[in-house]
């Protein structure tokens, strides 16, 4: 028998990409969809609007912006991502003292507070004595004094405190004064991690498991190689304590993972409210709606929630009684598969919706607020086709009138 | 005669930039799938690694007059890196428990049937090995680039790409004796 047999098994054969897919990928990646941000005018806006909030302290990151001065300029390319250089989404504002009730929060006495770091969907107190407090929509985690600074690259630096959601807080050593951070193999293949410089001190908002930290320093730049698993772990490093907001606590936990990811669509997150879900699992689709027309998805995982997306670019399928607007689904064994469906339906005249599959077996979707959530298991692998092609949808009336769509 | 990778990834125009999409589009994106065990995720993936291909166009020199050794790489470093921290990423892995969960026996049992059973378990013990150990096997293994691509692109001698994955090995044979 051969080693790969023995070390490799059963691993899938390659196969044809699908049109369906093919077109999808390319209208993402090749700019030919919805027109995206750049992002580095989102960057630059969020950094004027620190600076005009009277972040007095802020050093947003060069690395981020000369990273991408050569591609900015000239030809015109593909819409950017969020997902190319780590972290870059989540610009950092700085603020003296602590906001708010913050301070009392994290149990800090307000004028021991140093200023607070604001990111993505979190705000970080820093204390004059280096002790740390991170605040999220469902969480607030301190640092555990007596665990020290972990030096890096000699003196030319030390990490303070790694928050639960994966925030690095570093200190420059004396005259350093740059800090870089790249992740990727060792060689080519270099992505940007981005750093914010706060005083002396550098945060790192989104750390990578493993980075390569460069410090400009008097004599020169200095490398240290991190890898978080190398550094003490959340337990030693922190005490978190959930900290829900009013209301539904798989939507609290939806909106604290997206707004942790820059997802800007949450707004004010008081305002979402549940909608359909499907029946507890292990996944669960949860449809979340703020009230005023629009809807989010979320798949709820051991009864967690996770990052939400908001309902996908029309055109949607269906109509003013049925809308579908958002599929997902996973695969499952090798030759299966599930599908989740979620949309919006007219509720004051609609009493049922049925999905029907290809196969011929029905799944009776939950309705709730307006909005359903429907779950196909036992698909066939998602390559072969559209997600939802040749799927039947009843929707039910009362007086027993229906109608229905054949998806695409 | 079409161009190679290499001159169209030195004309660095939006239309090379298509062509190299479509060139390699469906081979990365298999590569995406066997790197995360999900289909939906696979395309996630596939869009963000050419999307990090344009970004870094200007500071890479191809290997072997192909992009795609370089494209494994991306993708394998999003999937261990910032990807796998954004949510789409999460989304897509939820059936891998977070250190704060810890299912019960029922989810245990639907877990598992529910589960990409034999590519899940290998992308797990994957994930455990050694870095440089886990890039061969990620390249070599999952990607099928020959050793010498896989050496080149990581910098590194082909005896030791061959070592990584014979280490590698020995390990995932050890963890599937247990």
């Amino acid at each position: 028998m051969s080693e790969p047999d023995l070390t490799l098994p059963d691993l899938p054969p390659r196969r044809p990409m699908p049109p369906d897919v093919r077109e999808r990928l390319r209208r993402g990646v090749l700019g030919t969809g919805r027109a995206r941000a750049p992002l580095a005018a989102a960057a630059a806006a969020a950094a004027v609007a620190a600076l005009a909030a009277g972040g007095v302290i802020f050093t947003q990151s060069v690395q981020f912006a000369e990273s991408n001065r050569h591609h900015d300029t000239g030809v015109v390319g593909p819409p950017t991502s969020p997902s190319v250089t780590v972290g870059a989404q989540a610009a950092v504002s700085v603020v003296p003292k602590a906001t708010g009730d913050d301070a009392a929060r994290c149990g800090f006495p307000p004028a021991d507070v140093r200023f607070t770091i604001g990111l993505p969907g979190r705000r970080i107190l820093v204390t004059g004595a280096d002790r740390f407090c991170e605040i999220t929509y469902t969480s607030i985690t301190h640092d555990k004094p007596g665990i020290g600074p972990v030096p890096v690259a000699g003196s030319a630096a030390s990490l303070l405190w790694s928050s639960g959601s994966g925030v690095i807080v570093g200190r420059k050593g004396p005259g350093t004064s740059r800090v870089e951070a790249v992740t990727g193999a060792q060689v080519g293949v270099v992505l940007p991690v981005a750093v914010s410089e706060v005083e002396d001190l550098f945060v790192i908002p989104q750390s990578a498991t493993w980075m390569v930290l460069t410090f400009t320093t008097p004599s020169g730049p200095a490398e240290a190689e991190i890898s978080t698993a190398a550094l003490p772990d959340q337990a030693s490093w922190s005490v978190r304590q959930d900290a829900m907001p009013p209301g539904d606590p798989a939507v609290a936990q939806c909106l604290d993972e997206s707004m942790r990811d820059g997802e800007s669509w949450v707004g004010d997150p008081l305002r979402w409210r549940p909608g359909a879900a499907t029946a507890a699992d292990v996944n669960a689709l949860l449809v979340m709606h703020d009230g005023a027309g629009r809807t989010a998805y979320c798949q709820v995982y051991h009864g967690r929630g996770s990052s939400a997306v908001p309902e996908d670019d029309p055109p949607h399928q269906g109509d003013a009684m049925f809308r579908l607007r958002h599929v997902t689904g996973y695969a499952s064994d090798p030759s299966q598969a599930t599908v989740l469906l979620g949309g919006t339906v007219d509720t004051t005249q609609v009493i049922g919706v049925e999905v029907t599959d290809p196969q011929g077996r029905t799944a009776q979707a939950v309705l709730r607020d307006g909005t359903f959530a429907a779950r196909l298991d036992g698909q066939p692998p998602f390559t072969a086709r559209s997600l939802t092609k040749g799927f039947v949808v009843r929707v039910l009336f009362r007086q027993n009138v229906s109608t229905t769509f054949t998806l695409e | 005669m079409p161009d190679t990778d290499a001159e169209l990834w030195a004309r660095g125009d939006k239309p090379a930039f298509a062509a190299l999409f479509d060139r390699h589009a469906e081979a990365v994106w298999n590569h995406a799938y066997r790197l995360t065990a999900s289909w939906s995720l696979a395309e996630d993936l596939t869009s963000a690694t050419f999307l990090a291909a344009w970004r870094r166009r200007s500071d890479i020199t191809l290997v072997r007059d192909s992009a795609l050794p370089w494209l494994y790489t991306v993708a394998g470093n999003l999937a261990r890196t910032e990807f796998r921290r954004l949510g789409r990423f999460r989304r897509a892995l939820q059936r891998i428990p977070g250190d704060d969960v810890v299912p019960d026996h029922a989810e245990r049992v639907v877990a598992s049937v529910d589960d990409d059973r034999a590519l899940r378990r290998v992308l797990d013990v994957v994930a455990s090995l050694p870095r440089a150990e886990r890039e061969a096997v990620e390249l070599v293994l999952l990607g099928e680039l020959s050793t010498a691509e896989a050496a080149e692109v990581l910098g590194v001698a082909e005896v030791s790409v061959r070592s990584r994955i014979s280490r590698a090995r020995a390990r995932l044979r050890a963890v599937e004796e247990r």
